[in-house]
């Protein structure tokens, strides 16, 4: 596997290899990934993406080779300090807060960038309804970038219908301004309607100079919305290319596409 | 069964404004003519009744960020009751301080050992957190009965100078009412603003998914702490409104019995909700001090059905909190055309 480093890269990944007791989960995996770019990750279920997501956002720990964001190595940092230096994530699980409205939700994805310390926030001072009023204009713009703009700010995240609880995920992740973000399966069900417009949404994010690390299984998300795409079987990089590059690997067709052909 | 099940929590039709505002106006004025009774009811009894209601109202309040808003399970709260007592008791029995310039260093000692203690503890999780707190209660019941030196061991502490303020000695329970009352709408008011806050907020986000909650950039063991320290600072003030309203400190006000009710109260009260949890101290102080006296121990028989009654069949609590996000914060803080499509988003604002 042959993959330039370069060392300016937004995102870079290298040598990366991960054991679960005596499980090759990842094995030799690199790549980088650039602003503005969308790099899928693709691979048959068990073949490590998920996993790598969490070293990637630092909930796996235990890991050999390095990850660097914005020349940043991340070893050792803590999921939250990955966070502060611009990475963001969705979950495979949509992991939203079960008792936050859909407002406090975006809310709560700024808690970075607010800043009141506890006697404002207690005794409500100018600073606090300042910083306030910025934060709910800031999620109202991401709510509506996402295509949530007409919902009622109160609602409860966990009623919204479940592509609404992925877009509301994406808004929280978004309103953080990352440099990087990684998306979990964002069309895990979600009929070719609106997996189509998730596509559009990704082109856009993308547009806006974010990086973005694209988890998939529709095809034609990944296909429609990629520049580039990482292959992964049995933690193992096995292509890595432009989407047209991917269709027509015999690799990547044996071992992953191969079986839908068939099927 | 047909009367149980009207207890719970049903969904009813939606009242008209007026109907509203009257409802509204009566809960005012109902509250304003129960704050204020010991003050038409007289005696000596009343009042001391009302303090009692008050302090564990604001014990609950206190528990209540610990519990209702971080999820985290405190069984060892009252230990910070405890410190603000004693932390008083000393100060005005050795150093000639008033009540008055006790409280904030009462305030500030609870906050200290609070986050001495939080500090190691928080990092565990779940049940060990609830064991750990316990043992901390524990500790500070047995280190009250025999640290003589400071506490006066079980005797306890007594024999200060009388409060006073601008002249106006404190002696009777209706001179330490307004006090109780005054610290007890400061913690609603204070815990009520943290809540819709970055801090409460981000308790909410540890309460309900710690991973989430650090995907979102929230550092997970400082804001429990902070949720420990913000809620025992309330205990530690009680605690020394209480050591000076009743001029005597011993332990058997903090065995573990107290912590235990305290939870008990947030629990019947309602988990994060303010007004609910001091309905629940009010309620635990006319069943388990009011009732005691013309049932004896059955009194807290009926306080531990009635907290059985209320998990079965009302899981939330007597007043549960309903989170939204209302109108009003929308109007002062939103948009004035909030963006409805894709294309009105900018990166920054």
């Amino acid at each position: 596997m042959t993959t330039a480093l370069t060392p300016e890269s937004l995102l870079a990944v290298s040598d990366v290899a991960v054991t679960f007791g005596g499980v090759q989960a990842l094995a030799d995996v690199s790549f980088n990934l650039e602003r503005g770019e969308i790099l899928g990750i693709i691979g048959p279920n068990g073949a490590g993406k998920t996993t790598l997501f969490n070293v990637v956002s630092g909930l796996v720990k235990d890991y050999q080779g390095s990850v660097a964001l914005g020349g940043i190595d991340l070893r050792g940092k803590s999921p939250q300090r990955i966070v502060g230096l611009g990475l963001r994530r969705t979950f495979q699980n949509v992991r939203l807060f079960k008792s936050l409205s859909v407002m406090d939700t975006v809310l709560a994805g700024q808690h970075l960038a607010i800043r009141e310390s506890v006697f404002d926030s207690a005794f409500r001072t100018r600073r606090y309804h300042r910083q306030e009023g910025i934060a709910v204009q800031r999620a109202q713009q991401a709510l509506a970038f996402v295509g949530l703009g007409h919902v009622a700010p109160g609602d409860m995240a966990a009623s919204l219908p479940y592509g609404g609880q992925r877009r509301l995920e994406i808004a929280r992740a978004l309103v953080g301004y990352p440099k990087v973000l990684m998306l979990d399966e964002p069309a895990a069900g979600m009929n070719a309607t609106e997996s189509r417009s998730l596509g559009t949404m990704i082109r856009r994010i993308a547009a806006t100079g974010i990086g973005v690390l694209l988890v998939e299984h529709d095809m034609r998300v990944i296909m429609s919305v990629c520049d580039r795409i990482v292959v992964l079987n049995f933690g193992r990089v096995i292509a890595q290319g432009t989407p047209e590059q991917i269709r027509s690997d015999p690799a990547v067709v044996r071992a992953y596409l191969g079986d839908e052909v068939g099927a | 069964m047909r009367a149980l099940t009207l207890l719970r929590a049903t969904r009813r039709p939606v009242p008209s404004a007026n109907t509203k505002r009257a409802l509204r106006v009566a809960l005012v004025l109902g509250t304003l003519g129960f704050a204020s009774a010991p003050y038409w009811l007289g005696g000596s009894y009343f009042p001391d009744i009302w303090i009692d209601m008050g302090l564990w109202a604001v014990i609950g309040v206190g528990l209540n960020v610990v519990i209702g808003f971080a999820g985290l399970l405190d069984l060892g709260y009252m230990a910070f009751y405890a410190i603000g007592g004693y932390v008083f008791a000393n100060a005005a029995l050795y150093h000639g301080f008033n009540l008055w310039e006790t409280l904030p260093v009462g305030a500030v000692i609870a906050l200290v050992s609070s986050a001495i203690i939080g500090f190691p503890t928080l990092r565990v999780r779940g049940d060990y957190l609830a064991i750990m707190t316990l043992g901390f209660g524990g500790i500070v019941y047995f280190a009250a009965q025999n640290l003589t030196a400071l506490t006066g061991g079980v005797n306890g502490l007594y024999g200060w100078k009388t409060p006073s303020l601008l002249g106006h000695p404190f002696i009777t329970p209706l001179d330490f009412y307004p006090f109780v009352l005054a610290l007890l709408v400061l913690a609603a008011l204070v815990t009520m603003h943290l809540r819709t806050s970055r801090i409460g907020r981000a308790w909410t986000c540890i309460k309900d998914d710690e991973i989430a909650a650090a995907a979102s950039g929230i550092a997970i063991v400082r804001y429990k702490l902070y949720a420990y320290m913000l809620g025992s600072v309330w205990a530690g003030l009680a605690g020394a409104l209480f050591a000076a309203k009743e001029a005597l400190i011993s332990p058997e006000s903090f065995t573990f019995d107290a912590s235990f009710f305290a939870v008990a109260i947030v629990v019947l009260g309602g988990m994060g909700s303010i007004s609910g949890v001091i309905v629940g101290g009010i309620f635990y102080v006319v069943i388990a001090e009011w009732l005691s006296a013309y049932t004896g121990t059955l009194s807290g028989v009926i306080f531990a059905a009635l907290l059985l009654l209320v998990v079965l069949l009302r899981p939330q609590g007597l007043i549960p909190y309903r989170p939204t996000f209302d109108r009003r914060r929308l109007r002062r803080y939103g948009l004035p055309e909030p963006p409805v499509a894709a294309d009105d988003y900018r990166l920054d604002p």
